[in-house]
Formats: structure tokens, C-alpha cells, sequence
């Protein structure tokens, strides 16, 4: 790996404002990848944009949780998701012309579970439950909405507390778990 | 407080024992309004995670937008009847620049070495991450600060302390050297370096660091000394070789 890549690296494992300001590094420094996804996956810029903009999200969360070894250097690494995403549009292009953030495969973390366990929560994924969620979302309150999205961009607690000028980070939990819980009870409701 | 949520998010965060993952497993299968609860979170976190790339899409673009915007407003606009007075102007402005950078090619054929690692270190070291983390790192935190404003007589006594404590974290080894590179201390910084480049690490630092303390000390037999440690670098992929390889064509 260079240099770079380290600093890259250990910006984005810092605080939260020292990572937004890598976040942005990484995403400049390696944004000619669009170009590359247009010429050589044939893709037209916006889908292009798309798959570059989840390769540096999820390459983000695999570095905060040091999910990225650091054998390959940043770029090859980068280069590898980048390639995946582009041949996922394609194959999804060819049955539908949805952008892909709008397709999300099978979220990751459900591969933890066990087949069978992951299959009976698999069927009861359905869309018209994520239809509901989404829904909701807006629903729970703008603080609410704002803790869960900072804690699904891999902020810790104590972050979001420090960031949000909460007491402590187990109140930040509390608070996190109710929203989840206000989120449930409203899409019960709508069921 | 709904305690199933907070079990369910300990599942995926990988903070429940071995047994306790098993039973979580168990009652997925077995029960049914449980699984649904999972299916509820899962399908959440996956509806945050696309909102939160929609807006990350929206703000990066956004931002390479007026990154371009402004490298176009930058180009200054030049009326068109004085382009060919400019053009004349610019070609004798060539040949000026073309004159002045030959001669300060024969004047210093090999950029200063120490120029070269200071500016090295300028770049790259100014300024630390600062790193949340546990009370373990806080010491190293403390350290960070100190760096962070330019106090780094006090960042050094800090991590020297604290790598003396915990002889396996390389980070304090390579703060500390920093630090006393810092303040040109570079006896003190090669000693930190020579222990950095010591650890059995996956990524090494340590003798990298050695050749740009030796060059940026500059006494008669470290461009010599720095010479072998960059070839060392270079040979044994370690971290810094391509600068290594860079600076080795210069020296």
C-alpha cells in the first residue's frame, strides 16, 4: 500500500468529522473509476456514478470495521468492488432499469445466520415491509431518523454522542433502540 | 426499553457468546414472531443503508459539481482581438521559463536531500488522526492532541511513556519518533524507528522512517546509511516503497 492510502486509511478510522473529510479524499481520489465503468462496462455515466457512490460507501464500512486487511492496496481493493457493482447493474439492467441503490442485493450482515434460519427470515423480508419501514422512517421524527442513519454510517454511540451533544453513549443506545422500537410500532400500525 | 431489539442488534454486532449465537439461531427457526422481529431489523437497516447512499450520492455529486464549476470560473476569459498580442507574450515567456529552469537545473542538479524528507514529512505527518477508541488508547489520544498543536516535546514524552508501557503497540514507537523527528531530535527519533522497524509487523513503517530521519539529518555517512535502508524498502515491498523508489533515482 502507499501512503496515501495509509493516510486514507487512518483518517477514516478516526473521529467523525476527520473521517467525513477522508471520506471525501477517497471518493475524489479515485472518481476517474466512473469513466472506466463507462467505457469498459458500458454504462451510461448516471449508472456508472451509482455503482462508484456504493463501492466507496461499502468500502467505507469494511474499512471502519476493519473488514480491509490491507494486502491489496486501496485501489486494487476499490477496483475489485467497483467491478462487481458494474456487472450487478448489468445483470439487473437487463431485467429492469431501476438505479442501484434502488435494488439492493440481500443485505450481508444476513449471511451471518445459518441457511435455515436465514431463509425463514429471508421469506419474511418482504418489499412490501420495506415499503412500510421506509415509510415510517419519516414518520419517527427528525432526531430519531438522524441518530439511526449516523449509526448505520458506522458512527459509534460515543460519536453520535459527542457529535449530538448527548449525555453519554448509553443514552445514545437507549435513545437508538426506542426509535427502533417507535419505527415498529408505527409499521405495526399500518399492517 | 425493548429488550428483543437490543438482543437482535448484539447478534450482528458479534457481541453474544458462542452459546448465546446458537440459541439466537435456534429461535429464528423455531419461533416465528422472533424471526419476524429479525426480518424487521434487517429490513431496516437495509432501508437506512439505501437512504444513506442516496444522500451520500447527492452530496458527493454535489460537491464534484462545484469542484468543477469552480475549476471552470477560474479559467480567466481573454477578449478575443488580444489573443494574438497574448500569444506573442506567451512564447517569449517560454523561452524565459525554459532559460530559468535550465540554469536551475545546472545550478542544483539534485534536489537537497534533506529538503526532500522534511518536505516528506510535512506532507505526511503534520497532522495525526485522532482515533475514539478504548481507555487503553487514551494516553495515545492525549498524544495525538499534543502532536496535533505543534507541542511536540510533550506528544513525545507522552508516547515514549506509553510505548514503554505496551512494548507491542508500533503506534506509540512510531508517534514518538515522530515526535522527536519533530523537534529534530534524530537520535531520539532513530532509536523510536530502529525499535518501530524491529516489531514483526504486516506493515512496517520503521525503516522507511530511518531513511527519511537520516536524510533529513544529513551528516557525512547518513545519505550513505539511508541509501541501504531505502533498498531494503524497496526489496522487501516494504511500507514506503514506491517513495523509496522515487527518492533512491535521486540520491
Amino acid at each position: 500500500m502507499v501512503n496515501q492510502d495509509f493516510q486514507i486509511l487512518y483518517g477514516l478510522r478516526g473521529n467523525y468529522s476527520e473521517r467525513s473529510r477522508h471520506e471525501k479524499a477517497l471518493y475524489q481520489q479515485y472518481y476517474y473509476f466512473i469513466d472506466e465503468g463507462c467505457r469498459k462496462y458500458n454504462l451510461n455515466y448516471d449508472d456508472s456514478f451509482s455503482a462508484y457512490s456504493d463501492t466507496i460507501l461499502s468500502a467505507i464500512q469494511n474499512i471502519i470495521n476493519n473488514n480491509f486487511d490491507g494486502r491489496s492496496s486501496l485501489k486494487t481493493y476499490l477496483y475489485q468492488i467497483f467491478s462487481n457493482k458494474c456487472i450487478d447493474l448489468i445483470r439487473k439492467n437487463t431485467t429492469n432499469k431501476q438505479q442501484v441503490h434502488k435494488t439492493m442485493p440481500v443485505p450481508e450482515m444476513l449471511n451471518q445466520l445459518p441457511d435455515a434460519a436465514k431463509t425463514i427470515v429471508e421469506r419474511l423480508m418482504t418489499g412490501e415491509l420495506k415499503a412500510k419501514i421506509k415509510e415510517q422512517l419519516n414518520a419517527i421524527g427528525e432526531k430519531c431518523k438522524e441518530i439511526l442513519l449516523m449509526f448505520e454510517d458506522g458512527v459509534s454511540d460515543k460519536e453520535i454522542a459527542e457529535a449530538l451533544a448527548y449525555h453519554n453513549a448509553a443514552v445514545v443506545k437507549t435513545t437508538r433502540l426506542r426509535c427502533l422500537e417507535k419505527l415498529r410500532e408505527k409499521v405495526r400500525e399500518t399492517s | 426499553m425493548n429488550t428483543t431489539l437490543e438482543y437482535i442488534e448484539s447478534y450482528f454486532q458479534h457481541t453474544l457468546s458462542p452459546d448465546e449465537r446458537k440459541s439466537f439461531e435456534q429461535k429464528c427457526e423455531a419461533d416465528e414472531e422472533f424471526a419476524r422481529e429479525v426480518a424487521f431489523y434487517v429490513t431496516t437497516r437495509q432501508s437506512l443503508r439505501e437512504e444513506l447512499l442516496e444522500q451520500k450520492h447527492t452530496e458527493w455529486k454535489e460537491g464534484r459539481e462545484a469542484e468543477n464549476l469552480a475549476a471552470v470560473q477560474d479559467i480567466p476569459s481573454i477578449a478575443p482581438a488580444k489573443r494574438s498580442i497574448l500569444r506573442s507574450w506567451s512564447a517569449y515567456a517560454a523561452a524565459a521559463c525554459l532559460v530559468l529552469a535550465a540554469s536551475v537545473y545546472l545550478f542544483e542538479a539534485t534536489p537537497s536531500t534533506q529538503k526532500l524528507a522534511a518536505n516528506y514529512v510535512n506532507d505526511n505527518y503534520s497532522e495525526i488522526s485522532q482515533q475514539m477508541g478504548a481507555d487503553l488508547k487514551d494516553s495515545m489520544a492525549l498524544g495525538k492532541s499534543a502532536y496535533n498543536d505543534k507541542q511536540y516535546d510533550k506528544a513525545g514524552q507522552v508516547f515514549d511513556a506509553f510505548g514503554k508501557d505496551h512494548p507491542d503497540i508500533s503506534d506509540a514507537k512510531k508517534l514518538a519518533g515522530l515526535s522527536y523527528l519533530k523537534q529534530k531530535n534524530y537520535d531520539a527519533a532513530l532509536t523510536q524507528f530502529d525499535e518501530l522497524a524491529k516489531m514483526d509487523l504486516h506493515i512496517n513503517s520503521g525503516d522507511f522512517l530511518k531513511a527519511v530521519t537520516l536524510l533529513e539529518r544529513n551528516n557525512p555517512g547518513d545519505k550513505e546509511e539511508a541509501k541501504k535502508l531505502l533498498q531494503k524498502v524497496i526489496d522487501g515491498q516494504e511500507d514506503g516503497s514506491d517513495k523509496a523508489q522515487e527518492w533512491i533515482k535521486k540520491l
